[in-house]
């Protein structure tokens, strides 16, 4: 089978199974739980959904692995799932690991609760500080785990120094690369050793499922998938139908994602009743020179500080109508969300004012209506 | 609501149950009724279905209609507008209209007292002469399929008012980003929404929509009698492919004209027909009714049906597949292909030669989709 190189492409044509089969250009839904035995070596190869290797299992990794230049992926029951997995699968009573401050609600809630009982202990990093990593480190330190844009102040983490500072002191390294997706960035190609995707975002792009994948070499994705094959996170036949056919459109989705968003972030700069936009697009962003570097785009994601603090949120959320007040991200439909009530819940005030987390910082997930009609929208709920 | 604006959220509403962003699957054949007499606008899904139903509204407010109806398929849309007709009644229709829908007319219509003219549409006066006292229907392909004919809106719309006979558009090659058959005058406008419209390769589906109420009510008792309606499922995953029209159909038409330009300069390539190059026939017709000229492409290769089938058998990226309008590019040779039965004279008498060969242009990346045509037509 020929190999492409061009994005584009690949998002249509890699993975799938050549020839096609039953000749379907569209991949048929193995919906079967059970198949006939075919005197397989070990348990990890008998065909069973819950072993992540089903037909569409195996086309969807196959492609998911090919958008980022990796050698092999696993889809997972959510992007959660594909999170605790790949710590799970690395860190073991006794281990020790390194893990960004400005994480992702779910992630950090998992982290901070649930692996001292596990005998797992960790130090919290700044992403952005490569030079306080060191005096963090352990001699029973395995992995350094961070998100490529944080969520939601869209920070770009030091990316160059993780892997480098991987590399150095022998860890596993892990980036959550949910915000770009693989069209704005390719962990593997800057060295990284796993990427995670909570694939329910870009991914998919289409709001209707949950799932999430890691991606990275064959050896680390064989590891995670035994781990997953006991743990269960395993993505149902359907979704992983949905997913795949929600991934066809994902280069034309980013780049107007990229677009409308960069448009939006340029408008709420110049309006009054903004304190500050957050938007590594914007030549003013403190992470401007090395999102130009390592991305291809900025994303979709956005996020402001209104003037006059939660009652002016309160006053924006009941005004905004084209923008749905939901969260979650990455969808085609415009959402806006206040993390201080949603996604960063589970801090404590104390901890959101740490990371810069303010009671009238929106965050907007920017659809593919058309931009003018959002902006619109903002100006009316801004006024 | 700007147009882009409208494909994503035109008749969507979160639900107001549960606050579901995509609007639920409602995978059930009965509703409950509240009490005698009473319903919630549902009891029968053949008869509506809370999920078709934002299908049809969404759909009929892209294309700038009022009422749509879906179907099971492209034909029992088209079936669905000849039952507005009586035995007796008249059609004339483009002469190179879709095959399934000349069969239907040629092989079941014509027994139940109908008669059909098929005209080259691209001329309005072969439409004119074809009018007869017993002309109730006018239906237009446009742009025409393979050949890619295309037809001046609004000389056909003078022509049906002046005659006072129905005006219908199969719109599937265009679709409502390059053309609005509305705003020229159509009565009704017809979808295979298996093609661009939900555009994944997922469903197969049909969509009639109009601004006419009576047009509407009569398509609605269709539908409930005749019973060839879309499930649920494949209403929802419609709603999902259409979510994404306006950013695929400008690929499509970018990738198209690219591809087209590169066929018009290539040696082995007798003839080209894409309605954006200035070479087409009705290229000035194009630019003023069309936004765009989408993602179908015809072509004659020099040396006829062996070197079609060299051509077919060589490609790697194209899909030999007969349906079109999907995220993939694909390839077909009707002379070996879809018109194969076809005995020789009436396929060319049909335009359809030797070396005819039909693409539809995907969305991948360009310089790939040339790629690939470049080594087949290397080997032809």
């Amino acid at each position: 089978m020929k190999k492409y190189t061009k994005i584009d492409t690949k998002l249509i044509h890699s993975g799938e199974p050549k020839p096609r089969i039953g000749g379907a250009v569209s991949l048929p839904i193995f919906q079967t739980a059970m198949y006939e035995y075919e005197e397989e070596d070990s348990y990890h190869d008998i065909k069973y959904i819950r072993l992540n290797n089903t037909p569409n299992h195996i086309a969807l990794q196959k492609k998911l692995a090919a958008l980022e230049n990796a050698e092999s992926s696993l889809v997972t029951a959510s992007g959660m799932a594909a999170i605790t997995t790949s710590l799970l699968t690395f860190l073991g009573k006794g281990d020790h690991f390194l893990i960004q401050d400005t994480l992702y609600g779910g992630t950090h809630t998992f982290v901070n609760h649930e692996l001292e009982k596990w005998g797992i202990s960790f130090d919290f990093i700044d992403g952005t500080s490569s030079d306080k990593w060191e005096g963090k480190l352990r001699p029973e330190t395995k992995v350094i785990y961070v998100e490529s844009m944080t969520n939601p102040l869209l920070q770009v983490t030091d990316l160059k120094a993780v892997t480098a500072f991987a590399r150095e002191h022998n860890l596993i390294s892990i980036v959550d690369n949910t915000f770009p997706s693989p069209i704005n960035f390719r962990p593997s190609e800057w060295g990284f050793d796993l990427s995670c995707h909570s694939c329910t975002k870009y991914l998919n792009g289409h709001s209707d499922i949950v799932a999430g994948c890691v991606i990275g070499s064959a050896e680390l994705i064989g590891k995670i998938t035994h781990q997953l094959n006991h743990l269960g996170g395993t993505l149902d036949p359907h979704a992983c139908f949905l997913l795949h056919r929600g991934i066809k459109t994902l280069a034309l989705r980013m780049a107007r994602h990229n677009k409308s968003a960069f448009k939006i972030a340029q408008f709420l700069e110049n309006h009054p009743e903004v304190e500050r936009v957050n938007y590594p697009g914007l030549e003013t962003n403190l992470y401007h020179k090395s999102a130009k570097e390592l991305f291809d785009g900025f994303s979709g994601m956005l996020s402001f500080e209104l003037k006059g603090g939660l009652e002016s949120a309160n006053n924006f959320f009941k005004k905004v109508t084209l923008s749905v007040i939901a969260p979650s991200l990455g969808g085609i439909e415009s959402l806006v969300t206040l993390p201080a009530t949603t996604s960063h819940s589970g801090m404590s005030p104390e901890e959101r004012q740490r990371v810069g987390i303010s009671d009238s910082l929106v965050r907007m997930s920017v659809g593919i209506e058309d931009g003018d009609d959002l902006i619109a929208d903002l100006e009316k709920a801004l006024s | 609501m700007k147009f882009d604006t409208k494909i994503v959220r035109a008749g969507i509403s979160p639900d107001p149950t549960t606050g579901a962003i995509v609007p639920p699957i409602y995978q059930t054949a009965t509703y409950v009724l509240p009490e005698v007499g009473r319903d919630f606008g549902f009891d029968y899904t053949r008869s509506a279905n809370p999920t078709r139903e934002i299908l049809e509204n969404n759909l009929a407010a892209i294309e700038g209609g009022k009422f749509g109806t879906c179907f099971a398929s492209g034909m029992s849309a088209v079936d669905s507008v000849l039952k507005l007709l009586n035995s007796g009644d008249h059609v004339v229709c483009s002469d190179d209209v879709y095959g399934g829908v000349s069969r239907y007319f040629n092989n079941i219509l014509v027994n139940y007292g109908l008669t059909f003219t098929y005209v080259d549409s691209s001329n309005p006066e072969n439409v004119e002469n074809a009018i007869t006292s017993e002309t109730k229907l006018l239906w237009v392909e446009t742009p025409t399929n393979p050949l890619l004919k295309v037809t001046d809106m609004d000389a056909m719309s003078q022509i049906a008012k002046k005659h006072n006979i129905i005006f219908g558009v199969d719109s599937t090659f265009a679709t409502p980003i390059f053309l609005r058959p509305f705003e020229f005058g159509a009565d009704i406008v017809m979808h295979s929404t298996t093609k661009y419209i939900s555009g994944h390769n997922q469903i197969i589906g049909g969509i009639i929509i109009t601004n006419d109420k009576e047009i509407h009510e009569k398509m609605k008792y269709v539908q409930k009698t005749i019973g060839a309606v879309p499930s649920p499922f494949d209403c929802w995953l419609t709603l999902l492919g259409v979510k994404t029209l306006h950013l695929r159909m400008e690929r499509h038409a970018s990738n198209a004209q690219t591809v087209a330009e590169f066929l018009e300069s290539h040696s082995q390539v007798e003839k080209i027909t894409y309605p954006g190059l200035p070479s087409h026939p009705q290229y000035s017709i194009a630019k003023e009714q069309m936004d765009g000229y989408s993602g179908m492409i015809s072509f004659e290769l020099n040396g006829g049906i062996p070197a079609g089938k060299t051509l077919m058998n060589s490609v790697e990226l194209c899909s030999l597949a007969e349906s079109l309008g999907a995220v993939e590019t694909m390839i077909t040779h009707p002379a070996t292909m879809t018109h194969v039965d076809v005995p020789e004279d009436e396929r060319h008498a049909r335009g359809l030669t030797d070396g005819l060969v039909r693409i539809s242009v995907g969305i991948e990346d360009v310089d790939d989709i040339i790629d690939d045509l470049k080594q087949a037509l290397e080997k032809c």
